[in-house]
């Protein structure tokens, strides 16, 4: 009798030996078939040391060719082996289902041939950030965009939240790919936050952590000075508030009378 | 388990190591000199070197737009 495949997609984490949940471990350990997507050789190496047999999807990526055709090409391969009627993992660094592509459309399309698949979240560098840069995205809010996408679409960036910007080291990248972008499409980032916030606003250049013998990147730098700053394809860039919460005097008005009619009526 | 991957992994998760108990447990390992500097540094890169890790690594896993 065959077997019926299954995936599971789980997160690593950022930090090697820090951040492996009980169930992703479990996962890891007792699938048949491991494939591996991480940030950093040595946490590769050590996913290596807990599955020798573990497949990296690294040689899926090939600059000069769309992500988007190595990202399906990702989502194939870890599908063919759950058609086969294997357990399969595939382990992403951070958590699986942010800023992640090929994780969400594996499981989507496995769902969609009627084969069993789920996610184990993992911790993410957005938690990372709030840990390391002392951040409660709750206290004013925090707006989180793909460099890129914010310099491609119509976004309204409220100034007096946190603002976070991922994947900057290749922002206005066009064809998908490449790796990494340079002044130039960084000076056009600049001149569209320069819009909503003053050049000498501070910004922190952001990376965490992915060895627990190295420490976080936190480089505050000013938004001018973003166009010749050293950007990663890892590196966050983190905006603190530029102004005040305005307060909204209609709804407020509107709710002190409703809470006076809700008095009258009791 | 590689000893340099297990150290890490094992103080990973529990890294509440002052310096000298650091350089105590990195002198106790059963590993080369070269290891010993590189965690002694906390120099990610040369252990790389050291366990022949991959030169470089992508790790988008992101499209900004899958149109």
């Amino acid at each position: 009798m065959s077997q019926q495949g299954s995936l599971a997609c789980v997160g690593l984490g950022m930090m090697l030996g820090a951040h492996l949940s009980p169930r992703s471990r479990s996962h890891i350990e007792q699938a048949d078939v491991v494939f591996v997507l991480v940030s950093d050789p040595l946490v590769e190496l050590w996913v290596q040391e807990m599955r020798p047999d573990m497949r990296s999807l690294q040689p899926f990526y090939c600059e000069g060719t769309s992500r988007l055709t190595s990202y399906n090409a990702m989502v194939e391969a870890m599908l063919v082996e759950v058609r086969a009627g294997h357990r399969v993992c595939g382990v992403f660094y951070g958590h699986p289902g942010v800023f992640a592509l090929v994780p969400h459309k594996a499981i989507q399309r496995a769902h969609e041939e009627g084969l069993a698949a789920h996610m184990e979240p993992g911790i993410s560098a957005e938690d990372c950030l709030y840990a390391d840069l002392g951040i409660d995205p709750g206290k004013y809010g925090c707006q989180h965009y793909e460099a890129s996408q914010l310099m491609f679409y119509q976004r309204r960036i409220d100034p007096s939240a946190y603002l976070v910007l991922w994947q900057v080291g290749m922002a206005g990248d066009r064809s998908l790919a490449r790796f990494s972008t340079g002044p130039a499409y960084r000076r056009l980032l600049v001149e569209l936050l320069g819009r909503d916030y003053p050049l000498d606003h501070p910004v922190v250049a952001y990376e965490a952590a992915t060895l627990p013998i190295t420490a976080p990147r936190m480089d505050e730098l000013r938004l001018s000075g973003l166009v010749e700053a050293d950007l990663r394809l890892q590196t966050t860039l983190v905006f603190p508030p530029a102004r005040p919460m305005q307060r909204n005097d209609e709804m407020l008005d509107r709710l002190a009378e409703l809470d006076r009619l809700t008095r009258t009526a009791a | 388990m590689s000893n340099i991957i297990r150290f890490l992994e094992s103080i990973g998760s529990a890294p509440a190591l002052s310096p000298s108990q650091y350089a105590e447990a990195i002198a106790a390992l059963d590993i080369g000199p070269a290891g010993k500097r590189a965690l002694l540094d906390h120099d990610g890169a040369a252990l790389n070197r050291l366990l022949e890790g991959r030169d470089e690594l992508r790790c988008a896993v992101f499209a900004e737009d899958e149109d």
